[in-house]
């Protein structure tokens, strides 16, 4: 039986009462890359809410939060996030890649999560289409491993990636 | 019946466009629809409909006292009617209290299953009132920074119109407005600390205001999206609803960005049915599949 304390803890984090760890993580690393950016154009710092102190006292209930949720779990992993200052200095040409530095993950580590070869991992990342010229279903079931691994929403991304990658792939196959 | 309302701040966001795609969603599912032009400044729900020339408006119920059913009119989409807004009555932009309570009386006995209300952009009380009237809330915001704080402006309205209408139900106007008087010396310096301090002064207001915001749940749609890089947007700003509004809000889809949309407003037949592409169809499928909880939803 979930705790009080607990509820509270997976409602900051935005997961369900039965989510793994490994989506609790995920909601972690996304939680800091959204609210871990001070001139993100879904803020509007003009606005007392969004002030400096707000934003702090956010980042410091999520960091609790994801502190209390991992020490429930026997096998949870220690936080492998940089501070949320790491996340304001991207250094990746993509959004993708952005979101994967801002998880603190390297490609390699993202290939041993993934089981996907770092080639490939680093043709999507790069939208490098023509290093994809796999069956469509392996490149959607690949990416679609990057994109939980790295934390970000698998409905929201994915359709739109492969969109892209479709209509690219149309032109090279008429 | 459910009534939904569509809104969302700023002009241009593709609002009216969302509410006639959900009315047509909904229409074709079987459901008895009927969507009322609530955009009193600037109503056009008749052209997306591709009813160019209305054989009524929603001026007739206030100055013929018209009955409002009678004023829905048939579209080409079966099931699906129209209350268009007022085109040829001066003064449309906002409607007066009694007005705004009769409106709101009779939307309740309308025949349809379902009843939706575009509403304009901005925060003008109609408005307001309107988007708390409902019970499904949309929220329609576009993915760039201006989109998004007159979205956030609209949230806070909302909230003050929600506090200003308990505090008069309360009779404790008075005194909150003496508290915001001397707010400097209370130590209060937003909005969230006058709304905490009023709730630890007046616990039976905060009881009712916990009340009240149970039954604000904005379902966000990003709509316009050119880049799906653009798409975390949408997690991230009911994210921020969530934390820094203390509303409840989900992200219910998006919609991507149609170069060709202008174009079919003005034909006789439903821009969105006829002319539009499958890609906007698709996303309004897929905002109406969330809402109406036929698949996972974002962001639970």
């Amino acid at each position: 039986m979930a705790t009080e304390e607990e509820r509270r803890a997976r409602r900051l984090l935005e997961v369900a009462a039965d989510a793994t760890l490994e989506e609790i993580h995920g909601a972690y690393q996304l939680m800091m890359r959204i609210h871990g950016r001070s001139g993100a154009a879904f803020a509007a710092p003009g606005m007392d809410e969004f002030s400096a102190e707000a934003r702090q006292a956010i980042l410091e209930q999520v960091q609790a939060a994801y502190n209390l949720l991992c020490a429930l779990e026997p096998e949870a992993r220690p936080a492998p996030l940089a501070a949320p200052a790491a996340a304001e200095q991207p250094a990746a040409a993509t959004a993708l890649g952005r979101a994967r530095e801002a998880a603190g993950l390297t490609l390699d580590q993202v290939a041993a999560e993934t089981n996907v070869r770092r080639e490939y991992l680093g043709a999507l990342e790069e939208e490098r289409f023509e290093h994809l010229r796999l069956a469509t279903v392996n490149v959607r079931g690949y990416l679609a491993a990057y994109v939980r691994a790295v934390g970000l929403d698998e409905d929201a991304v994915v359709p739109a990636y492969m969109m892209k990658y479709r209509e690219w792939r149309s032109r090279q196959d008429p | 019946m459910k009534i939904w309302a569509v809104g969302g701040g700023k002009g241009g966001t593709g609002k009216s466009l969302i509410a006639n795609g959900l009315a047509t969603g909904l229409a074709e599912r079987g459901a008895q629809v009927i969507l009322l032009d609530a955009d009193f400044g600037a109503p056009n729900q008749h052209t997306y409909c591709g009813l160019r020339k209305p054989a009524c408006c929603l001026a007739q119920f206030f100055e013929n006292r018209k009955p409002l059913e009678e004023l829905a009119l048939e579209t080409t989409v079966a099931g699906f009617r129209l209350i268009p807004g007022n085109l040829n009555s001066a003064n449309t932009d906002s409607i007066t209290w009694a007005q705004k309570q009769k409106l709101f009386r009779h939307l309740r006995l309308l025949q349809a299953d379902h009843v939706l209300l575009d509403l304009g952009a901005g925060s003008q009380y109609d408005t307001l009132d309107s988007f708390l009237l409902a019970d499904i809330q949309i929220g329609v915001i576009s993915p760039d920074a201006l989109s998004v704080e007159n979205f956030y402006l609209f949230l806070k309205n909302l909230k003050y119109r929600q506090l200003g209408s308990l505090l008069s139900a309360t009779g404790l106007k008075e005194q909150a407005r003496e508290i915001w008087k001397c707010r400097a010396d209370l130590g209060i310096r937003d909005t969230r600390s006058y709304i905490a301090h009023l709730r630890a002064r007046f616990p039976e207001l905060g009881e009712r205001l916990d009340r009240e915001r149970e039954r604000l749940f904005l379902r966000l749609v990003l709509n316009q999206v050119r880049e799906f890089t653009q798409l975390e947007m949408g997690r991230a700003v009911a994210s921020s609803v969530r934390k820094y509004f203390q509303l409840e809000a989900e992200f219910a889809g998006h919609l991507r960005f149609d170069k060709d949309l202008w174009q079919q407003f003005g034909p006789d037949q439903p821009a969105v049915r006829t002319g539009s592409t499958f890609t906007l169809r698709q996303g309004l499928e897929g905002v109406l599949a969330c809402i109406l909880d036929e698949r996972t939803a974002h962001g639970h």
